[in-house]
């Protein structure tokens, strides 16, 4: 757990990379019970995806961005909400770069609020970091 | 073809789920999430000691086939996008919970071509009632049903 008085507004959660291969993302579909064919079926995806192709789920993408949440503050226990705006679909085969910021502390609730995020190798955003946040609850340490 | 409306507010029967070791495992590993623990024996390293990724709440609150799609008078289909997902736990999910989700429509928007439905599941402990978590989702059907 993090301790709050090691908390600085502009921290940032070490940056993290994930590449969805199709692998990955079948896995996840395993893993999660999400068998839409946008995930898998190129054929179906040509008609229907918004890329035109296959995409990653976009739980996939929060899921890994939560795990880079969930490692900065200690353990899952520590993370007391999460939420994401999905701002375009991932396609199969791209890499993301995952991060996060700190934005507020609250010392009263000892509790920080992160903006998150996911990006294309192109910088455009998968998951909206305007609109996407996580809170961790921290450490207060002496203060109880 | 567009979702029906009048399906706002509608409550779907609850339905338990069963947090399992194998299925945090799987999960983990494929989300980045997986620690010594989820490999462990559990004979060396029990239940109450394996990291659940607060994520995982997909795995039970994202059954669309049980709920939205079961829904004769919902009118879903499969040409849909998520748009946006939220969780706030109460309290950290754990391995042996047994939880009692129910979903409820909480909004259907209507644009051009798309109708935008927001759902909520709201998860209890089956032992205690106990609210464990809150899920709420956001899903755009696209009207072209080439689905």
């Amino acid at each position: 757990m993090r301790r709050l008085e090691d908390v600085a507004i502009g921290e940032e959660l070490p940056e993290h990379f994930s590449h969805l291969d199709q692998e990955r993302v079948l896995r996840y579909a395993g893993a999660s019970g999400d068998y839409n064919r946008l995930h898998w079926d190129p054929a179906f995806a040509a008609r229907v995806s918004p890329t035109g192709g296959v995409i990653a789920h976009g739980m996939l993408s929060l899921g890994l961005l939560s795990a880079a949440v969930t490692e900065w503050a200690g353990g899952p226990e520590h993370v007391r909400s999460l939420s994401a705006s999905f701002r375009a679909p991932c396609p199969v085969e791209a890499t993301l770069r995952l991060g996060g910021r700190v934005l507020e502390v609250d010392a009263e609730a000892a509790t920080a609020t992160l903006a998150i995020w996911a990006v294309l190798a192109d910088g455009s955003a998968v998951i909206d970091r305007k609109r996407s946040r996580a809170v961790v609850a921290l450490d207060p340490g002496g203060r109880g | 073809m567009s979702l029906n409306p009048a399906r706002v507010g509608h409550r779907y029967a609850p339905f338990t789920y069963e947090v399992s070791r194998e299925k945090v495992r799987e999960y983990a590993e494929v989300t980045g999430a997986a620690t010594a623990a989820h490999g462990a024996d559990p004979r060396v390293v029990p239940d109450a000691d394996v990291p659940v990724p607060p994520t995982f709440a997909a795995v039970f609150t994202l059954a669309l086939e049980r709920t939205l799609h079961a829904d004769p008078e919902l009118g879903a289909h499969w040409n849909l996008v998520h748009g946006g997902q939220s969780f706030a736990f109460a309290r950290p999910l754990r391995v042996g919970d047994v939880l009692v989700c129910t979903p409820h429509i909480v909004d259907i928007t209507s644009r051009s071509r798309m109708d935008i439905l927001t759902f909520a599941v709201d998860v209890t402990d089956a032992a205690d009632d106990a609210e464990v978590v809150r899920a709420e989702s956001t899903v755009i059907f696209f009207d072209d049903e080439a689905a």
